[in-house]
């Protein structure tokens, strides 16, 4: 059993720099590779996938401990719903962020797919934040179910656990890889690919954590059930507006 | 052309900053309600107060700027379809009547 000497404090150092390092990767690559669309319209894609990126997180967050939230509701605690329960989910802020950009695009007159350049930065942003989720121990309601491998990680309760958020680090390397692959893919294949690797691997390693289920599958792999749905109509509505035109 | 009000201020630039504000003042607030509980009083009531200011100053800031945007676009484009010349004589009409000159 590997001890992890934990400590909540670490989440939010972890959770900033991930932010920055996400956004440092972003810049480098839109200075490396260029961009599609214009800098007010790139500004515009950014300010909608953080702003929709917090709602999705904050909602899934308090709908994980919905008991919770009732309770406060009931005794008129309304306040506390801003703060506490829970925190932010990656899945949806993901979803929130991806559902945000496509509106104002529609909104704004943006027809371009602008998500590629957002598939790296995402895989190194998650992964840096998921250090803190490690570090911040059973405070953060991330942790694996225990197991009995040799390389099970203490958290501080002398049991032996799956450590989910390094086997989520390594996945997020090779998804990096994945969609930085030089090949010639067509615009927002990168996106996609990325969006539809993490909703799976998220509704896979989900079941190594000890959550709530419901109809079997807890709140966050019903919401990547849901994004991979939505990830497979736009994939047919794009095979199909491909084929209209050959057709045509 | 003079540029629009809505144009000459980043709206986009200072909403992203202040999503990034507010969702980390709501990871400090998440943490001082872990901290109420320890023997970290002091820490907890400091760290609180500067989440709970953050917080509330990102989330006004955020629904203002985000209102500011809204209004000023809407404004600017209706603006901009009442400013615009107009033409009083078709071209057409400037033709055919050069020609029946």
């Amino acid at each position: 059993m590997i001890p992890i000497g934990s400590h909540p404090v670490w989440h939010p150092v972890m959770e900033t720099l991930a932010y920055a390092s996400g956004f440092a990767v972003y810049r480098w690559q839109r200075a490396r590779q260029g961009d599609i669309v214009d800098e007010p319209q790139r500004w515009t894609v950014l300010a909608a996938a953080a702003v929709g990126a917090l709602v999705g997180s904050r909602a899934l967050g308090v709908a994980e401990h919905w008991p919770t939230v009732q309770q406060a509701w009931q005794a008129g605690r309304l306040w506390e719903l801003l703060l506490s329960p829970g925190g932010k989910t990656i899945v949806g802020g993901l979803l929130g962020g991806w559902l945000a950009v496509e509106l104002v695009k529609k909104l704004s007159g943006i027809k371009r797919r602008t998500g590629d350049l957002f598939a790296l930065p995402l895989c190194v942003g998650i992964a840096v934040g998921r250090v803190g989720c490690l570090l911040a121990g059973l405070a953060d309601d991330t942790y694996g179910k225990p197991t009995a491998l040799p390389w099970a990680v203490n958290l501080g309760d002398g049991i032996g656990r799956h450590p989910v958020q390094v086997y989520e680090i390594l996945f997020l390397i090779a998804l990096g890889f994945l969609v930085s692959v030089k090949a010639r893919l067509p615009e927002g294949a990168r996106f996609r690919i990325f969006m539809g690797g993490y909703l799976a691997w998220r509704l896979a390693i989900d079941f190594l954590k000890p959550q709530p289920l419901i109809d079997g599958l807890n709140l966050i792999q019903w919401s990547c059930v849901a994004g991979i749905l939505l990830l497979v109509l736009d994939e047919i509505r794009l095979w199909k507006g491909i084929h209209a035109r050959a057709a045509g | 052309m003079r540029e629009r009000l809505v144009d000459r201020i980043p709206f986009a630039k200072i909403m992203l900053v202040l999503a990034a504000a507010l969702i980390l003042s709501l990871g400090s607030c998440g943490l001082s309600f872990y901290f109420a509980s320890a023997p970290l009083r002091d820490a907890s009531s400091a760290l609180a107060l500067i989440g709970l200011v953050g917080f509330l100053g990102s989330l006004a800031g955020l629904v203002l700027t985000c209102l500011a945007w809204v209004i000023l676009a809407i404004v600017g484009a209706s603006g901009q379809k009442v400013s615009q010349p107009q033409n009083l004589f078709d071209k057409e009409d400037d033709t055919k009547h050069d020609k029946d000159k």
